[in-house]
C-alpha cells in the first residue's frame, strides 16, 4: 500500500450492540491503512454515544478523530439508517488538526472563531503544493450555524476548500452530538483543519429551482422570517403554493415545505437554501438558518430527478476540482432531501459514486445543514444541499 | 436572430437575482456597513452575494497612507500582516498581494473605488474584491456588475456620510457636555470664592469682637457696641446663606390670581424700609393692571433686588422710579414693571453678564441679585432686560405674560 497517497479506509458495521458495532467499524477500517492520519465516525441516534465514544478511542489509541451522530450514515451507494460508520483517512503526508468550541448558544460566532483557532494551532500556512481544507461539524440546534461558519471564517480565511455538515434532531428522543477528543459535545462546533499532499476537491449543488415571484423579507430576526413584503411570512408562502395550485395550512406545512424551501440569490445566478422548519401561531417561519432582512427570497422546488442530477454534479465538481484521481469522498448530505427522496436517496448516492469513480471509497451523513462554497469564493451554511470533498490520491 | 426561450427564461432569472442581490445588498449597506469594524458583517454578505473569495475595505488618507478597515474571506493571520505603505496613487489592490489568499489562485480582481469627490484632505475608499478568474462572469454579465458597483457605491458613499454625520453629532455632544462641565467647575469656583470673600469679612469682624469679648473688662457700652456688631455681622451671614439657597433651591412655583400692583407696593415698602439715607422711590401705574397669576412671594423677592439696586447705585437725593403699565409678549398681553435708577449706568463691557450667577461689581454682595430676578421672570414664562435710561442711569424691565386670573 503506498501511504504517500491519501485513501480513505472504511469500516460500517450494523450490529446492534454499540460496542461491538463501534470496535468492528474501527477494527475494518484500521485494517486497510499504512499510515493512519485522522478519523470521522458517524454513529446513528440507536446507539449509546458514551459507548461508542468510548469504544473508538480505545481501538483507535492516539489517532485523531471527530464525528457526529446523525439520522443515517451515507456508505457508497447505500443508506445506514442504523449503524456505526468510521472512515480513515490513510496517508503518512497528511497533517491534522482539531479544534471544538461551545456552548455555541451563547455566541455562535465566537464558537465558531475558537474552534477555528484550535483547528489552526501549530498549523503553519502549507506551502503552494499543498492544499488545505477545513471541516466544520456544528449544531445546529441552539444556534444559527451561519453564525459559526463566519466565526470561523474571519479566522481561517475563504482560500482553502471548506465543507462540513450540522447537526440535529428529527423528533425528541433523538440526541444529536459532535464528537471529538473523546469525549460527545453537544452545542458545540468541531473544526478540523486538513494539509494534504495535492489538491482537495469541493462539490456543492442543491437542484432547487427557483419558481413564481421573489418576496422581500421585510421583516427577520435570525433563523425567523416574520413578515414578506410587510405580511405575515406564511400568508405569503401559502400564497406562492396556491399559485403553483397547491393548498398549504398549518397542518400541511411541514409536507410542502420538504420540497419547497426558500432560495436567496447570489449575483451568479445560484440560490442559497433556506430550509423552513415551522410556522408559529402569529405566521412567522422559521428556518434552519439565518435570512437576512432586506433578501429577495423566492420559492423553489424540485423534484427528485433534480436533486439526483445535483448530487452527480456536486460529486463531478469535487472530482474535477481535486484535478486528478481519488482517494476517497466525504459526503454531506442534508436529512432533508432523504425526507423528501425516500429511497430515491441511493439513486442520488449511485449518482455520486458513478461521478467519482465506482472504486472510490465515499463515506458520509445525514446533515441538518451544509458548509461549503458555490467554488472558489467565500463559504456559506447552505441547507437541502449535497456537499462533496474529494481526497486526492 | 430567433429567440429561445429556455435561454431567455434562463437570462431573465439571472437578471432578476442579480437586482435581487442588489436590493438586498443596499439594504444590507444601510443597515449594516460599519467602516470601523474589522469583521464588517457587511462585507461578509457582499462577498457571500457577489460570489468573490475576498472582499477588502481600504481607506486611502490624505498623506496616502492606505489602511485596511475591513476584511471579509481574509484569515486572521492575513490581518496580522501588515498593510498600507505610502499609496501616492498607486493602486491600493497591490499592497495587498502578499496575503496568502490571494496568490493560491489565479484571481480576478474587481476594484470598487467610491465616487468621493476628490477633495484634499478627506480620506479615499475603496471596495476590492477578488473572484476566481476561471470562474469569470461571461461577459454580458460584466456590465451588471459594474452597474451594481455604481449603485452600492452611491450606497456606501451615502452611508459614509451619514456614520460622518453621526460621528460629528457625537463629537458635538461631547463637547457640549465637556463645555457644561467647565463651566460648571468654573461656576463652582466662582461661587467658591464669592462666598469665602463674602463669608470671611463678617466673620473676621466676629472674631474680633468675640476676642474683645472674651478679655472682659470692658465698659457696658463697649460690650453693647460689640454684641451689636456680632448680631449685624451674624445678620449679614444668614442673609448670604438665604440668597445662595433661594438661588440654589428656588421651590415650586405657587401661582395664584394677585394684584401685581399690590405685591409691588408691598416690595416698595419692604426697600424703604431698609434703606439709610432714604432715596425717593416713586410708583408710576397709569393704568389699573388686573388681577393675574404670579407667585407673589418671589414677584416680590425679584422687584425688591432690582429696587434695592437701583436705590443702591442712585446718589443721595436722587430718585428711583417704579413704572407699572400694560404691554406685549410674542404678540399676547404682559404686565410690565420698569424699573429706573440715577446711577452711572451699566458699562458696555460687563452688560452681557449682568444677569450671571456670582456677577458683581459691588464691593460685597454674592451677585446672586440679578440672577434671582431672571430665574423668577423665566419662571413665570417672562424675561428681564435692561437699557440705558434717558439722562442716564438704567432702567430694568421685567415682563410677565398676563394669564387671565
Amino acid at each position: 500500500m503506498n501511504a504517500t497517497a491519501m485513501r480513505l479506509s472504511i469500516g460500517t458495521s450494523l450490529h446492534e450492540d454499540a460496542r461491538v458495532a463501534a470496535g468492528s467499524s474501527v477494527r475494518t477500517a484500521l485494517a486497510g491503512c499504512a499510515s493512519p492520519a485522522l478519523a470521522f465516525v458517524f454513529a446513528t441516534y440507536d446507539y449509546s454515544v458514551d459507548e461508542v465514544v468510548e469504544t473508538v478511542s480505545q481501538e483507535l489509541g492516539t489517532l485523531p478523530w471527530v464525528g457526529v451522530v446523525t439520522p443515517g450514515i451515507l456508505v457508497g451507494s447505500r443508506v445506514l439508517p442504523r449503524g456505526v460508520a468510521v472512515g480513515i483517512v490513510d496517508c503518512d503526508r497528511v497533517r491534522v488538526c482539531i479544534g471544538a468550541a461551545g456552548p455555541m448558544s451563547g455566541d455562535a460566532r465566537e464558537a465558531g472563531r475558537r474552534a477555528a483557532r484550535d483547528a489552526l494551532s501549530g498549523m503553519p500556512l502549507p506551502p503552494a503544493d499543498r492544499s488545505r481544507a477545513m471541516l466544520l461539524f456544528s449544531d445546529t440546534e441552539h444556534c444559527d450555524a451561519a453564525d459559526v461558519v463566519h466565526g470561523a471564517l474571519s479566522v481561517a480565511g475563504s482560500g482553502i476548500a471548506w465543507c462540513g455538515g450540522g447537526t440535529g434532531s428529527l423528533a425528541a428522543g433523538q440526541c444529536s452530538a459532535q464528537l471529538a477528543f473523546g469525549r460527545a459535545l453537544r452545542d458545540h462546533v468541531v473544526a478540523v483543519t486538513l494539509d494534504c499532499p495535492s489538491r482537495v476537491g469541493v462539490g456543492i449543488k442543491h437542484g432547487w429551482q427557483p419558481t413564481g415571484a421573489p418576496a422581500m423579507v421585510t421583516r427577520a430576526q435570525g433563523c425567523v422570517v416574520e413578515h414578506l413584503e410587510h405580511r405575515p411570512a406564511f400568508e405569503v408562502y401559502r400564497t406562492a403554493a396556491e399559485d403553483r395550485g397547491e393548498r398549504v395550512d398549518v397542518e400541511r406545512f411541514a409536507d410542502f415545505a420538504t420540497s419547497h424551501p426558500l432560495g436567496i440569490p447570489q449575483a451568479d445566478g445560484e440560490y442559497l437554501i433556506r430550509d423552513p422548519l415551522a410556522v408559529d401561531a402569529a405566521g412567522a417561519l422559521r428556518f434552519l438558518a439565518s435570512v437576512p432582512d432586506g433578501a429577495l427570497v423566492r420559492v423553489m422546488e424540485g423534484t427528485p430527478a433534480m436533486l439526483v442530477d445535483a448530487a452527480r454534479a456536486a460529486a463531478t465538481m469535487a472530482r474535477e476540482d481535486a484535478g486528478g484521481p481519488i482517494g476517497g469522498a466525504l459526503l454531506f448530505d442534508c436529512i432533508s432531501r432523504y425526507l423528501m427522496l425516500g429511497d430515491r436517496l441511493e439513486d442520488e448516492l449511485a449518482a455520486c459514486q458513478e461521478a467519482l469513480g465506482s472504486d472510490v471509497p465515499v463515506l458520509g451523513c445525514l446533515s441538518f445543514g451544509e458548509v461549503g462554497a458555490f467554488g472558489a469564493r467565500t463559504p456559506q451554511f447552505h441547507n437541502k444541499t449535497m456537499v462533496v470533498l474529494a481526497f486526492p490520491a | 436572430m430567433p429567440s429561445v426561450p429556455g435561454r431567455d427564461v434562463r437570462t431573465t432569472e439571472q437578471r432578476l437575482a442579480r437586482l435581487s442581490v442588489l436590493q438586498e445588498l443596499t439594504v444590507a449597506a444601510l443597515d449594516l456597513f460599519d467602516p470601523e469594524s474589522p469583521e464588517d458583517p457587511f462585507l461578509e454578505r457582499v462577498a457571500e452575494r457577489l460570489g468573490c473569495l475576498v472582499a477588502l475595505w481600504v481607506a486611502i488618507e490624505p498623506d496616502g497612507q492606505a489602511r485596511l478597515v475591513g476584511a471579509a474571506g481574509l484569515s486572521e493571520a492575513s490581518r496580522a500582516l501588515p498593510f498600507g505603505a505610502p499609496h501616492e496613487g498607486r493602486d491600493p489592490a497591490t499592497l495587498a498581494v502578499h496575503y496568502p489568499e490571494l496568490q493560491r489562485i489565479d484571481l480576478l480582481r474587481w476594484s470598487l473605488e467610491l465616487h468621493q469627490p476628490p477633495t484634499p484632505g478627506v480620506v479615499r475608499h475603496a471596495l476590492l474584491l477578488w473572484f476566481d478568474s476561471a470562474r469569470r462572469p461571461p461577459e454580458e454579465y460584466l456590465p451588471a456588475f459594474e452597474r451594481l458597483a455604481g449603485v452600492l457605491s452611491r450606497v456606501l458613499v451615502h452611508r459614509l456620510l451619514t456614520l460622518d454625520l453621526r460621528r460629528s453629532y457625537e463629537a458635538l455632544a461631547r463637547t457640549q457636555l465637556a463645555l457644561v462641565e467647565r463651566e460648571r467647575l468654573a461656576a463652582i469656583g466662582e461661587l467658591a470664592a464669592v462666598v469665602a470673600h463674602e463669608v470671611r469679612n463678617p466673620l473676621a469682624v466676629i472674631f474680633n469682637c468675640v476676642s474683645n469679648l472674651g478679655k472682659g473688662g470692658g465698659a457696658p457700652e463697649d460690650t453693647s457696641a460689640l454684641l451689636s456688631i456680632l448680631s449685624e455681622e451674624a445678620h449679614r451671614l444668614n442673609q448670604i446663606v438665604s440668597e445662595l439657597l433661594e438661588f440654589a433651591r428656588p421651590g415650586e412655583l405657587r401661582m395664584a390670581a394677585d394684584s401685581l400692583e399690590d405685591v409691588v407696593v408691598s416690595a416698595i415698602a419692604a426697600v424703604r424700609a431698609a434703606q439709610t439715607p432714604v432715596t425717593a422711590i416713586e410708583l408710576v401705574a397709569p393704568t389699573p393692571l388686573p388681577p393675574q397669576m404670579l407667585d407673589a412671594r418671589l414677584v416680590r423677592r425679584a422687584v425688591i433686588n432690582l429696587v434695592t439696586n437701583a436705590v443702591q447705585v442712585t446718589p443721595e437725593g436722587g430718585r428711583v422710579e417704579v413704572r407699572l403699565c400694560e404691554g406685549t409678549m410674542g404678540g399676547m398681553p404682559a404686565s410690565v414693571i420698569e424699573i429706573t435708577d440715577e446711577g452711572p449706568g451699566i458699562p458696555a463691557g460687563i452688560d452681557a453678564r449682568v444677569f450671571e450667577p456670582f456677577f458683581t461689581t459691588k464691593a460685597s454682595g454674592v451677585g446672586l441679585g440679578l440672577s434671582i430676578v431672571k430665574q423668577v421672570a423665566e419662571a413665570h414664562g417672562g424675561d428681564v432686560a435692561f437699557h440705558a435710561a434717558e439722562g442716564g442711569g438704567a432702567t430694568f424691565v421685567i415682563r410677565l405674560p398676563r394669564t387671565p386670573a
